[in-house]
């Protein structure tokens, strides 16, 4: 048996008598599956602080708009300060990783970057400073995308022909994680420090500590820089890229379908993530919930997907049929709005079935860009992805602030099911484009292999 | 048969007519009144009553607004071509046997009913409970004892304001009166539905410096008929397009015998702690301790009530529940707005605007067409899929 890891090889090898290591040495052994799982969690952990900080606001909206007394465009504001940028920077990020700096001291970077960022939110908070606040969440902006680019590309590095997927389900999840539990925990630290302070020195400190997970994940990425340079050391691999080429001109070839995934991936995130954002204040109002509970329901969402995310890529790996699965997903999220929107039933049920469905969505969704371009456009497919979606988030959060303060709930939820709506639309054009043309999107994992395979003999 | 079509077409248009009557509105201050009382102030305090004159083509209701002791308002819907009479010394005397019958129509009001703001409470919400019932420490302070502004008047806009101060104290206690004459949506929020003959009232209490830091404040209102079956429901809704933030809508309605509606008084269970409103700067109201056994106090309710008689009433108090961050006290922002409307008849209940209805629709018959053209395509395909694939050559 060879020490050489082949992509053949099974995760759990058949244990050589001669190979009598320790965990230790397991560990610290490059050519080991164990040290891979060892990277892996710092590798999730990476994004750690930047999804925990990121959704701050959301935590503590009410908190926020009595504490520096502004409006509910104004405290969305922060959330577009995040998106606006990456619309271009997404491509930026990946290309510093790629050109300048290298994956291990571009995640470093970044890392600091998202930390920075947060201190400066948080500085701003402390002195009520809005500008200052909005300066943050931009600094932060830059860094906490270009992260998640970095961990992408850590995970193709290391993971790439073994367990990919899998890496990719577990970020995602770590990354929902990272909101869930500051959903959960900025309330009770909020109203800890309200004990001795009030006001925005309250909301600053809270803030503050809040920025202790950008340090946690700094740490990360430290670590991972020095497994990292020991796995380079000892197993010498190509170098590593983030993404392929980004050619802007990829782009403007690139086929009907991938422009309708896009389209749904901005629909479908622009129903779910501004709703998540502005939906505590609609639980008290419209449900009567206390503060605590109405904060639950809204983390539900996250939570869910901490848990779902992995084992729905794995299904839909399992069984193929994508296209069905992102019409199903859309569908039963159309239900939950409509639950919200026009029943005064519980809205945990509707907010857990769109905790399954954006699971389901984000695990079919995805993938289905590597299905339809080439290999060496899925850099510039991906990026671009990502910053379409930021495009959507960003301008949509503007609205739907104005939306809630003119027209209330009532008529934002039927903006979220109208957006729906075009989703689903996109969805059955989709099915029906690439059914029509003999795709493989819509059809079984069995019969995609077929078809795939019947195409390279070809 | 044909005469039967014709007279359900007339009373369908006479119906349309009556729907959309914009009523004429006149507004008169101390109408009729000689005595130099009714134009300066006495202790720094006018004498208000305003008169307004809501002129339909069938009816007309008549609205009195009056700061004369405590602030009162009272309907009156009569025939058209009455007239008021005022017998001002009598109705000034603040002698019950005296002011009985001191303001008279012409002919006898069809209906009427009034609505009497006796006292503004302030109490110090220790607990959080945010109810005034379970305050030990509770100030009163009663309309009867304020100091009264003059009545200032924006005709165009159909709408005045009642401003009163507390002795000796900075801050007021303002009444902006509407009447619209026809049926609309306040301009500003929580933008109340106002029939054309009724009115809104958004009481704000502005600049008053309270007792405590943990002071809310709240509002007595008396409902003057002579049924004294007050109903105090809520309706939720699930359209908050008007009234961002807010899904219940309350109504207080005195019942006849026969379970019919005399009066109303509405209101969205949101007060604004700023100026402009917003959403962002509201919190909601408490509405609790229905009674039925209150007295009149010496307003002008004496003119059209006996001096023994009971009345229902109701608390209105302006905070949540909870303790700092969640329950508002005044201290925060020294300011707090809250709109009611009163008028004759059921209250009127909320409808979706046709904007919101056609985007409903169209939302919903969009994908399904798509659907049903997407299956109808597939389908189409799938039959001449399976004939070809029987016939084609190998």
């Amino acid at each position: 048996m060879s020490n050489e890891i082949s992509e053949t090889d099974p995760i759990i090898q058949y244990r050589d008598v001669s190979d009598s290591e320790n965990l230790g040495s397991k560990l610290c052994n490059p050519r080991k599956a164990f040290f891979r799982y060892f990277a892996l969690i710092f590798m999730c952990l990476l994004s750690f602080g930047s999804y925990f900080c990121y959704d701050n606001p959301a935590a503590l909206q009410d908190n926020f708009k009595k504490d520096l007394k502004i409006t509910t465009a104004t405290f969305t504001a922060f959330y577009s300060w995040y998106s606006w940028p990456n619309v271009v920077l997404c491509f930026l990020g990946g290309y510093l990783i790629d050109r300048v700096f290298g994956i291990r001291l571009g995640a470093m970077f970044f890392s600091t970057l998202v930390l920075t960022g947060q201190l400066v939110f948080a500085f701003g908070a402390l002195w009520n400073e809005i500008w200052l606040m909005n300066v943050g969440r931009f600094i932060f902006g830059i860094g906490g995308e270009s992260l998640a680019v970095a961990q992408n590309t850590y995970a193709v590095a290391w993971f790439f022909g073994k367990e990919l997927n899998l890496v990719f389900g577990l970020q995602l999840s770590i990354a929902r994680l990272g909101s869930t539990v500051n959903l959960i925990v900025m309330g009770p630290i909020y109203d800890a420090i309200g004990k001795t302070k009030t006001g925005y020195e309250c909301l600053g400190t809270a803030l503050l500590i809040a920025a202790c997970t950008c340090v946690f994940s700094l740490g990360c990425a430290g670590i991972l820089a020095i497994l990292d340079k020991r796995r380079t050391n000892v197993v010498p691999s190509e170098p590593i890229k983030a993404g392929d080429e980004i050619k802007l001109s990829d782009a403007l070839k690139f086929p009907l379908p991938l422009w309708l995934v896009f389209i749904i991936c901005v629909a479908f995130y622009c129903a779910v993530f501004p709703f998540i954002s502005l939906g505590k204040v609609f639980f008290i109002s419209k449900y009567d919930f206390s503060p605590v509970t109405a904060n639950s329901a809204d983390s539900i969402v996250y939570l869910i997907s901490a848990f779902a995310s992995p084992i729905c890529g794995f299904l839909v790996d399992l069984v193929g049929f994508n296209t069905v699965w992102v019409t199903g997903a859309i569908a039963a999220t159309i239900g939950s709005h409509l639950l919200l929107a026009f029943t005064f039933i519980n809205p945990f049920v509707a907010m857990i079935l769109m905790g399954v469905s954006y699971s389901l969505l984000a695990a079919s969704l995805w993938p289905m860009v590597a299905l339809i371009v080439p290999k060496h456009q899925l850099g510039t497919a991906y990026g671009l992805m990502q910053s379409v979606q930021n495009l959507g988030l960003a301008c949509i959060s503007l609205l739907t602030g104005i939306i809630v303060d003119e027209a209330g709930y009532f008529v934002l939820e039927v903006f979220f099911l109208g957006s729906l709506c075009i989703a689903l639309l996109c969805a059955f054009t989709l099915y029906f484009v690439d059914s029509y043309r003999g795709g493989i999107l819509g059809v079984s994992k069995k019969r995609r292999q077929e078809l795939q395979k019947m195409t390279s003999e070809e | 048969m044909g005469l039967k079509f014709y007279s359900s077409l007339i009373l369908f248009i006479s119906c349309a007519i009556l729907i959309n009557a914009d009523r004429q509105v006149s507004v008169s201050w101390n109408p009729d009144c000689m005595d130099p009382i009714c134009n300066k102030p006495v202790d720094d305090s006018y004498i208000n009553l305003v008169y307004v004159k809501l002129t339909g083509s069938n009816d007309i209701v008549h609205l009195m607004y009056s700061t004369i002791e405590s602030f009162t308002i009272m309907l009156f819907r009569t025939n058209l071509n009455v007239n008021l009479n005022i017998d001002w010394d009598n109705l000034l005397s603040k002698n019950a046997s005296l002011m009985k019958d001191s303001i008279k129509f012409t002919e006898e009001p069809l209906e009427f009913g009034g609505y009497e703001i006796q006292s503004i409470y302030e109490f110090v919400d220790y607990d959080g409970s945010a109810s005034m019932a379970q305050s030990n420490e509770t100030y009163t302070y009663k309309t009867s004892q304020m100091l009264w502004d003059k009545f200032v008047s924006n005709e165009s806009a159909a709408s005045g304001v009642l401003i009163a101060r507390n002795k000796n104290t900075k801050g007021s206690y303002k009444f902006l009166i509407r009447y619209p004459g026809k049926d609309e949506r306040d301009k500003v929020l929580p933008h109340l539905f106002v029939k054309s003959e009724s009115s809104s009232i958004d009481f704000q209490i502005d600049s008053i410096e309270p007792k405590s830091d943990l002071s809310k404040f709240g509002i007595n209102l008396l409902f003057l008929t002579n049924m004294p079956n007050l109903s105090v429901s809520t309706k939720r809704t699930i359209d908050d397009e008007y009234t961002p933030g807010t899904f219940k809508l309350w109504n207080a309605e005195t019942m006849n015998n026969d379970n019919k509606v005399e009066n109303y008084l509405q209101w969205k269970p949101i007060f604004y702690y700023s100026d402009p409103k917003s959403l962002e700067n509201s919190t909601i109201t408490q509405q609790y301790d229905t009674r039925h056994n209150d007295a009149l106090s010496n307003g002008l309710g004496l003119v059209f009530y006996d001096d023994h008689k009971l009345f229902s009433s109701l608390n209105v108090s302006f905070g949540l529940e909870g303790k700092g961050k969640d329950g508002y006290f005044y201290n925060q922002t020294q300011f707090s707005s809250w709109a009611f409307s009163v008028g004759m008849g059921a209250a009127p209940s909320e409808k979706m605007s046709p904007i919101v209805s056609l985007v409903i629709f169209v939302g919903f018959g969009l994908p399904a067409l798509a659907i049903v053209i997407g299956l109808l395509v597939m389908i189409v395909k799938k039959i001449r899929g399976s004939n070809t694939s029987e016939f084609s050559p190998l």
